[in-house]
């Protein structure tokens, strides 16, 4: 579904520079027969744009390019000379955070103000400033004016305000340099759960590397023209061959094409897998532990490339408690996640395991052999191996989960790492608590929380 | 009409900031705006009074209550259309930001100083008009001239502004403007002694017919004159018409130049 829709648009601004902002000076330069009429530039130049919902895309350009120009547009906070704009949905703008603030008013009345600038209401922004005033650790400046906080505090109050409500759109210019680095966390993570979801977001930034993980499409702006719309990898390129031939980043980018492009071809070769959990013969296979390794459904590929295709992973799956392969788990039942996989070459301090992420992308549970999984053991040892992780129950709340591969090795300096996420989706399926005297067959209340693991509760 | 609501729900917030910075929630705030035009009553009435007492039946309180009702007109159409001319431009980098109605600066400039006419002089208009004319259809009656004084100040505020947007050094000759309509109104002399030859000038400042209409109503104790009313809703109409006009059509070039 398309969300945004730019058909030929076209902007002519008058440059700022040129005009006097004088009228003294403007009616002498008339009375003189000096005057001109003010110089127009071509800031947006014939755009076509569709971006479809949920799409991540990142905007790159060199100062004065119209990147933000662009966004204006979208944003409709400037209209277009020519050429049609159509936006579907709300839109965030988080563009410079704590411009619309008061300075006079206090803390609670500018939530409310900016708010109702955002364009929610009154009786909404009363509502929710308490969960904007958590989230912005200011719940003891509730009545201070805004100009008692430091810019940290404010740009804090900013942000926590412009994205308490996930909006359809969310449009981010340079902002995340605000705030502590606590603070920068909690607000990437914030992000990252938009990013998670089906928030399309439009995505300003100079520092290109950052760019290149979080953005799949990336539109890189010149002089107000598009030139060149694609997947961020390739874009990014082109633009660091044309701006700074000698980037770090792109050298980084072309030693790592080979290693990546493995990595896109091995996700690929995942999802055009069926179904990697054969039902009946899996069983038998699993309980001899010694049958010829199936078709592996995915290669390990570690970068750089001297390492890839020493490890093998055959298959991903997970068991019930007799170990029989189940597509589901019960809440509140023990169940084995399922590794199988060979190592055909030594590979120094291999790490491999598994992890289980829930939807919005958090790692749950990670299990690798330098934790749960024993390093000295067999995993890491040549040869097919078949391990087992019982998890134990309960500790899954219902919902969707996906089960994801780890693998790294170290080196003497620093690591390689390769995660593969969502290889398998399995459900945990809500059920009736265990009846007891005090919760008679009633459904937990999870809260806020992710997992819900055994508690032992005692009084003194 | 959700866009309605919008434009109304921030016009509020936006009027209770107005005032809240204003008065910091101070209920004596309101009555602070009363001594400007009590002060200035009271020095108009010591120097000119006794001059001027005979065109008011030979009373210096007639004087001054004639001083007062001018001051209270001129003060309001000064403080509003000053405060509203810089509204567009102290709200520009707002508006490059958020998406926003660019009219609402200036109306809630006036909308919040309405509300503080509402609370301070004008309940002393209403007891005034009620002691002399003894008449209720001449204190409802007053709120025509108020109209009227509305639709001046949106006008020239939306003129102002949007003319501020283009011309930065603006404030310095919207200073002499509000002098020279202060003084060609009949504030503190009575619009007799004005020479016959200059009176037609005169006649051009919409804040007359005004002030006119408002004592009428106020201290003649006789009906209201509903041609002066006409006259000075007319004026104020024009105005408003002009005024929103040039807004509407320079508007558009605005954000070139926030």
């Amino acid at each position: 579904m398309e969300v945004i829709r730019l058909d030929r648009v076209s902007l002519w601004r008058r440059t700022q520079e040129e005009f006097s902002y004088d009228l003294k000076k403007t009616v002498l330069s008339f009375l003189e027969g000096r005057y001109r009429k003010p110089a127009r530039k071509l800031v947006l130049d014939q755009i076509d744009l569709t971006i479809e919902a949920g799409e991540k895309v990142g905007i790159i350009g060199s100062n004065g390019s119209g990147k933000s120009t662009l966004l204006k547009v979208i944003s409709n906070i400037l209209q277009p000379t020519s050429g049609k704009v159509w936006v579907r949905g709300s839109i965030a703008p988080l563009i410079e955070l704590g411009a619309g603030f008061d300075h006079d008013l206090s803390v609670a009345d500018n939530i409310i103000l900016y708010g109702v600038m955002l364009g929610f209401s009154e009786a909404e922004m009363r509502w929710r400033s308490k969960s904007i005033l958590e989230f912005a650790e200011l719940e003891d400046y509730t009545s201070a004016p805004v100009k008692s906080l430091s810019s940290g505090m404010s740009a804090r109050l900013g942000f926590a305000i412009a994205t308490d409500v996930q909006p359809d759109i969310l449009i981010l210019d340079e902002v995340l340099s605000v705030g502590d680095q606590s603070f920068r966390n909690k607000c990437k993570q914030r992000i990252d759960r938009f990013w998670n979801t089906n928030t399309t977001v439009l995505l300003v930034s100079h520092d290109i590397s950052s760019l290149r993980k979080s953005c799949q499409r990336v539109i890189w702006v010149d002089r107000g023209k598009i030139r060149m719309v694609g997947e961020a990898t390739d874009v990014i390129k082109a633009y660091l061959q044309t701006v700074s031939p000698e980037d770090d980043l792109l050298k980084e980018l072309e030693a790592d094409e080979a290693a990546m492009l493995a990595e896109i071809s091995l996700a690929n070769q995942i999802e055009e897998e069926p179904d990697p959990e054969p039902e009946e013969p899996a069983a038998e296979e699993i309980e001899e532990e010694v049958v010829e390794p199936e078709l592996p459904i995915a290669e390990w590929v570690i970068a750089p490339d001297e390492h890839s295709g020493k490890v093998t992973l055959s298959r991903i799956f997970i068991a019930d408690e007799h170990k029989q392969p189940i597509q589901q788990v019960e809440f509140g039942k023990p169940f084995y996640v399922g590794l199988e996989y060979r190592v055909d070459e030594a590979v120094r301090d291999l790490r491999v395991g598994f992890c289980i992420q829930n939807e919005a992308g958090n790692i749950l549970v990670e299990a690798n052999t330098w934790n749960y999984l024993s390093p000295t053991g067999i995993v890491c040892h040549l040869g097919h191996h078949l391990i087992w992780a019982k998890i134990p129950a309960p500790l899954l709340i219902p919902g969707r989960y996906f089960i994801g591969y780890v693998g790294a090795y170290e080196e003497f300096v620093g690591h390689h790492h390769s995660l593969l996420k969502q290889l398998m989706a399995f459900d945990v399926l809500p059920i009736k608590v265990i009846p007891s005297a005090e919760n008679r067959n009633q459904e937990i209340w999870f809260g806020g929380s992710l997992t819900f693991p055994p508690i032992e509760v005692s009084v003194d | 009409m959700f866009q309605t609501q919008r434009y109304l729900e921030l016009l509020r917030v936006l009027v209770k900031r107005n005032l809240s910075v204003r008065y910091r929630g101070s209920i004596f705030g309101v009555f602070w705006s009363l001594l400007n035009p009590l002060i200035m009553t009271g020095l108009y009435t010591a120097i000119f009074g006794s001059i001027f007492a005979a065109e008011y039946d030979g009373s210096i309180f007639r004087y001054a209550l004639a001083a007062f009702t001018g001051l209270i007109v001129v003060n309001f159409f000064a403080a509003t259309t000053t405060q509203s001319l810089v509204s567009v431009v102290a709200n520009g980098v707002l508006l490059n930001k958020i998406r926003l109605p660019v009219s609402v600066f200036p109306i809630s400039v006036n909308v919040a100083n309405l509300i503080q006419f509402l609370y301070g002089p004008l309940p002393l208009l209403v007891v005034t008009t009620l002691i002399i004319s003894k008449s209720l259809i001449n204190a409802v009656a007053l709120l025509l001239p108020l109209l009227a004084l509305m639709l001046v100040s949106l006008g020239v505020s939306f003129f102002v502004s949007s003319l501020y947007v283009f011309f930065r050094d603006l404030p310095y000759f919207y200073e002499l403007v509000v002098f020279v309509l202060w003084i060609s109104s009949p504030v503190f002399y009575p619009s007799k002694i004005v020479p016959v030859q200059v009176k037609p000038l005169l006649a051009l400042n919409p804040l007359s017919q005004i002030i006119e209409s408002t004592r009428q109503i106020v201290l003649s104790g006789a009906p209201p004159d509903f041609g002066l009313i006409a006259g000075s809703l007319v004026g104020g109409l024009i105005i408003f018409g002009l005024g929103w006009s040039c807004f509407q059509v320079w508007r558009s070039q605005f954000m070139d130049l926030l």
